[in-house]
């Protein structure tokens, strides 16, 4: 398992960040205390390390220069500072990336994600990657949208990146309903902003693959919160 | 010159009075002098008064010459009694106002750089919450966490804002900056708002467009027309951003489809502090957010368009040059 070493002096910050670390399948770690960091990242030898700037003893810029000097590990420095000369004096000190707080856990996890791709490790991006329920199952690396009923030969639909990530929500949360902000946030494209007609252009081609491998009308809204699946 | 006939015509005025009231005396005491013993002491008395008057022209030259301002160092006015009251006077109210003056300094700089630590240390506060928030499992306790984490978020930038803005210039750091890429980051980072206030951004960039600023600082401001747009309009509208290009002048605006700004209004809103009707209906508003963009684009000679209407939206422009 990829292993994540936390250095961060608020403990509930630690917590919460070991917890979407675990959440995507990830080991987190923890250092004794804030002495000797670069002996401490010698002994774990962790695969990614998330600093802090701001640590008790000396502050991050300094142990990142230290660690650098051991490990080719990827350094992300987390911090409350957001003026480009600390980003600046963060990188040359050998760190990877800088996320300032506070910070999107998607965009944490994405940096995280691409940092240890680098570093040739995949082993997150193809676990969980798919989603079944009753029969229905998305396979988000095949973009495949397939059904299989009791008495029903098994149905197979190409789908395209943001109806994978909408029916993998709608199959996860199954027999429940998505909120539609929950929705809407899944198909914001950070390059064209989402609009209504964004999300209704992707309900009813949801709904087109959902007839094509056999459950028509299955997609039902549910007024005023969001959508839910029904699959009989 | 003019200083040095005002300080002595009250010795003049002396004299000559002093001189009448002499011969007023002697005429009526009756005293019998000999005419050529009054000239006597009138010519006496005002060579004294003649040689004296020089020897205090040349004494304080320097008091009644009129470049004393540019004039520093000791001894400014000269070595007369006068001159060096003066002196000893200025200096010392120099030296207490200087020392005054440092000391409001230091007390500001310590005061900002207490508002960045404790910006720094709320953060990492609100990014615990933030993460917290998302496991809620009741969906309106957690949208109710997210949305007022936002607003303390919102409220924590705009005190950091404030205290940098003092002095922006201090603070810049000019590169090319490509303004489609800065507008689409700062859109982005208010994504959740956007979708939970269900309103929608566009960005209209019809060619790419690279200017020379600071990159941090024209965030700054974008953001803050970007949560002034969401802030005032209904749900369901859409915020439009976009930049449009004229000759060597670059406008980025936001116009919204909100509220407006009542004509009486608009003059004011980036007075420090002033809220109008709206912010008094609406209670969010601080009166600080404009006030920092006007003071960010003095500093980098941008000019500000406002266009509004009450109930039909408003449209800030901010123009830039592309070089600077």
């Amino acid at each position: 398992m990829t292993r994540i070493l936390i250095i961060e002096d608020d403990r509930q910050l630690c917590e919460a960040l070991a917890g979407t670390i675990r959440q995507y399948g990830y080991e987190p770690l923890f250092t004794e205390g804030f002495d000797a960091l670069d002996k401490q990242v010698e002994l774990l030898k962790p695969d990614l390390i998330l600093l802090d700037i701001g640590i008790p003893s000396f502050d991050g810029f300094y142990w990142c220069l230290k660690i650098r000097k051991s490990t080719l590990c990827p350094i992300i420095i987390i911090s409350a500072r957001d003026s480009s000369s600390d980003q600046v004096l963060a990188l040359e000190n050998g760190a990877d990336d800088y996320v300032c707080k506070p910070f999107e856990k998607e965009v944490l996890i994405a940096k995280i994600r691409s940092h240890l791709r680098r570093c040739g490790d995949y082993s997150a991006e193809t676990s969980g990657s798919f989603s079944e329920k009753n029969g229905l199952k998305i396979d988000l690396s095949r973009m495949e949208l397939s059904f299989k009923g009791d008495n029903s030969p098994m149905a197979k639909s190409i789908v395209s990146h943001k109806e994978a990530i909408i029916l993998k929500s709608l199959i996860d949360i199954y027999p429940g309903a998505v909120p539609r902000e929950l929705i809407l946030s899944k198909v914001w494209d950070s390059k064209n902003f989402v609009d209504e007609n964004t999300l209704n252009v992707n309900i009813a081609r949801i709904r087109k693959k959902l007839e094509e491998v056999g459950l028509p009308d299955s997609l039902e809204t549910v007024r005023g919160y969001g959508y839910r699946l029904v699959i009989h | 010159m003019k200083t040095f006939f005002k300080d002595i015509s009250g010795f003049v005025a002396l004299y000559v009075v002093n001189f009448v009231a002499l011969l007023l005396l002697f005429n009526f005491l009756s005293i019998d002098a000999d005419l050529k013993i009054v000239f006597y002491f009138f010519f006496l008395s005002l060579f004294f008064l003649f040689v004296w008057i020089v020897f205090r022209y040349i004494r304080n030259k320097s008091l009644y010459s009129n470049s004393l301002q540019t004039r520093r160092g000791d001894d400014i006015f000269g070595k007369g009694a006068l001159a060096s009251a003066v002196d000893e006077m200025l200096r010392s109210r120099d030296e207490e106002n200087c020392a005054r003056l440092s000391e409001a300094i230091k007390q500001q700089e310590e005061y900002k750089l207490f508002i960045t630590r404790w910006v720094h240390a709320v953060k990492t506060n609100i990014s615990v919450l933030g993460m917290v928030a998302d496991e809620i499992n009741d969906l309106d306790t957690a949208g109710v966490v997210k949305a007022e984490t936002d607003k303390i978020l919102y409220n924590v930038n705009m005190a950091l804002n404030f205290s940098r803005s003092s002095s922006p210039e201090n603070d810049f750091v000019i590169r090319s900056v490509d303004l489609e890429e800065i507008m689409t980051e700062c859109i982005n980072n208010y994504k959740s708002w956007f979708i939970r206030k269900n309103i929608f951004p566009s960005l209209d960039v019809p060619q790419k467009v690279v200017v020379k600023s600071d990159s941090k600082w024209l965030g700054i401001i974008f953001s803050q027309l970007l949560t002034n747009a969401v802030k005032y309009s209904e749900p369901g509208s859409i915020v439009k951003t976009g930049v449009i290009t004229r000759g060597d002048e670059v406008e980025m605006y936001v116009s919204d489809s909100g509220i407006g700004i009542p004509l009486s209004e608009q003059k004011r809103v980036f007075e420090l502090f002033y809220t109008g009707n709206n912010g008094r209906q609406y209670g969010e508003s601080t009166g600080i957010g404009l006030f920092v963009v006007k003071k960010i684009c003095n500093s980098l000679g941008y000019r500000i368009t406002l266009e509004s209407e009450p109930k039909k939206g408003t449209r800030v422009g901010i123009i830039l040059k592309r070089e600077i």
